[in-house]
């Protein structure tokens, strides 16, 4: 009897002290993966290094709108390749940056640039040039995207439907 | 209908003196019973004339003492016994189970400890998805997207820094598993450090005339992340293979000297 309550305390400590812990962290990349990546991204951090060094020179906000657009493209491109090579996951990947660089980065840049602008003067014209752009690369994106494997990814839908929000939010 | 059976029934009357229709034809042809009749009239009335005694008036407690004195005739119910509550029977149902019962809700702790701990994974995210995933892109987005929001010279050099900072960290992670390949790492620190973080600390010591204090902190704090830098990747040169020393060298370089240009800068460019 006593053995058995003691196994019951046992389980329920055990079982309460399971319960208590956080959500498990997402593992660390192994030493090969790690390897991978790095190569694989190679390019684009050299990429995304430029570009920062150039918006970091960009002075005014029409500027750096312009400038962190670059930085986009340069996403853009990666995803590009990434669906050529049929692989989904990575499309999936570089379109949530892409989409972090243009919600975080060039939106709100645009709507400071845009504060004192009237819209028919040359930086209204730029501005708005800019969102158009925007908007076009996310429809060339989409339509680059092969479909099959890349498109038939529930990951990839579920970045082409954020990329979708974005570009009303990009149109607002 | 005979005379016996007139009499027998005038007894029965509840009043003798109201006679029945039927019984009445009789009696009034017939002498003998006429007598009789009569008779249990006259009988009846004497009876109502009767003196009732009274009762003495102890009569009715030693009645009722006589009656409780035996056995009461109508016995009460019998009260059934307290019924047993839900905590009594559930231990003495424990008690004569506790191998089962404990069995059980290891069983089921078991199974929801298992529950807790089995890895979930949300359907369609297959385990692929965890090796795209690269610290150093997502930091690299995350300063450009800042850079682009910022509209001091002071904020850019501080999003430089942390740019350069994590370039340098990933040098370092992967100095051992990498040894040839991070010369592009070191490359693109220094392209960080000469063309970014001194020129924009030169901007910001340019933007204001008589540098705020808390600029020239800010300064100060970058100039002495950058020294830090610069000894970690001496330290970690002497350890890792021979392939990933020149470009660790090169970091530590880098960083050397933007600590000197930062901190002269911090000084007022002198």
């Amino acid at each position: 009897m006593a053995r058995a309550l003691y196994l019951l305390f046992a389980f329920t400590v055990l079982a309460a002290w399971a319960g208590a812990q956080p959500p498990a962290a997402p593992a660390a990349l192994s030493a090969e993966d790690k390897l991978r990546v790095m190569r694989a991204n190679g390019n684009l951090v050299d990429s995304l290094v430029r570009d920062g060094l150039t918006l970091a020179r960009a002075t005014n906000a029409e500027d750096r709108a312009a400038q962190c657009r670059g930085a986009a493209l340069s996403l853009l491109r990666a995803i590009e390749d990434a669906a050529k090579a049929e692989d989904a996951e990575r499309v999936a990947e570089l379109a949530g940056l892409y989409r972090e660089v243009v919600r975080d980065g060039l939106i709100p840049t645009i709507s400071e640039a845009q504060v004192g602008v009237t819209p028919e003067s040359p930086s209204g014209r730029k501005l708005r040039d800019l969102r158009r752009a925007t908007t076009n690369d996310v429809a060339a994106l989409k339509a680059a995207l092969p479909a099959g494997k890349v498109t038939d990814s529930p990951r990839v839908r579920d970045a082409v439907r954020d990329l979708e929000a974005l570009t009303a939010e990009l149109n607002r | 209908m005979n005379c016996s059976a007139v009499r027998t029934q005038i007894l029965a009357l509840p009043d003798p003196r109201e006679l029945t229709p039927e019984l009445r034809g009789h009696v009034l042809s017939c002498a003998g019973c006429q007598a009789w009749a009569r008779q249990a009239a006259r009988l009846e009335g004497l009876l109502a004339q009767l003196p009732v005694p009274a009762a003495p008036g102890e009569k009715k407690e030693a009645l009722l003492g006589d009656l409780m004195q035996a056995d009461p005739v109508i016995l009460p119910l019998a009260t059934p016994a307290a019924r047993p509550g839900f905590g009594a029977v559930a231990g003495r149902f424990l008690r004569a189970n506790a191998g089962y019962v404990a069995g059980l809700a290891a069983a089921v702790l078991v199974a929801v400890g298992l529950y807790s701990f089995w890895p979930t994974r949300p359907v369609g995210t297959p385990e692929v998805a965890k090796v795209h995933k690269d610290p150093l892109l997502e930091k690299l987005v995350s300063g450009n997207a800042a850079l682009a929001r910022a509209g001091t010279p002071a904020k850019r050099l501080e999003v430089l820094g942390t740019m350069a900072d994590a370039v340098a960290s990933d040098a370092r992670a992967m100095a051992r598993l990498a040894p040839a390949d991070i010369g592009a790492r070191a490359t693109q620190y220094e392209n960080l450090i000469r063309d970014g973080v001194v020129p924009r600390a030169q901007d910001v010591q340019r933007a204001t005339l008589g540098m705020k204090a808390d600029e020239r902190a800010a300064l100060e704090a970058l100039a002495e992340k950058l020294k830090a830098e610069a000894t970690a990747a001496d330290a970690l040169a002497k350890e890792v293979p021979q392939d990933a020393q020149p470009a660790l060298t090169r970091i530590a370089d880098a960083a050397r000297e933007g600590e000197q240009k930062l901190r002269a800068a911090a000084r007022g460019g002198k």
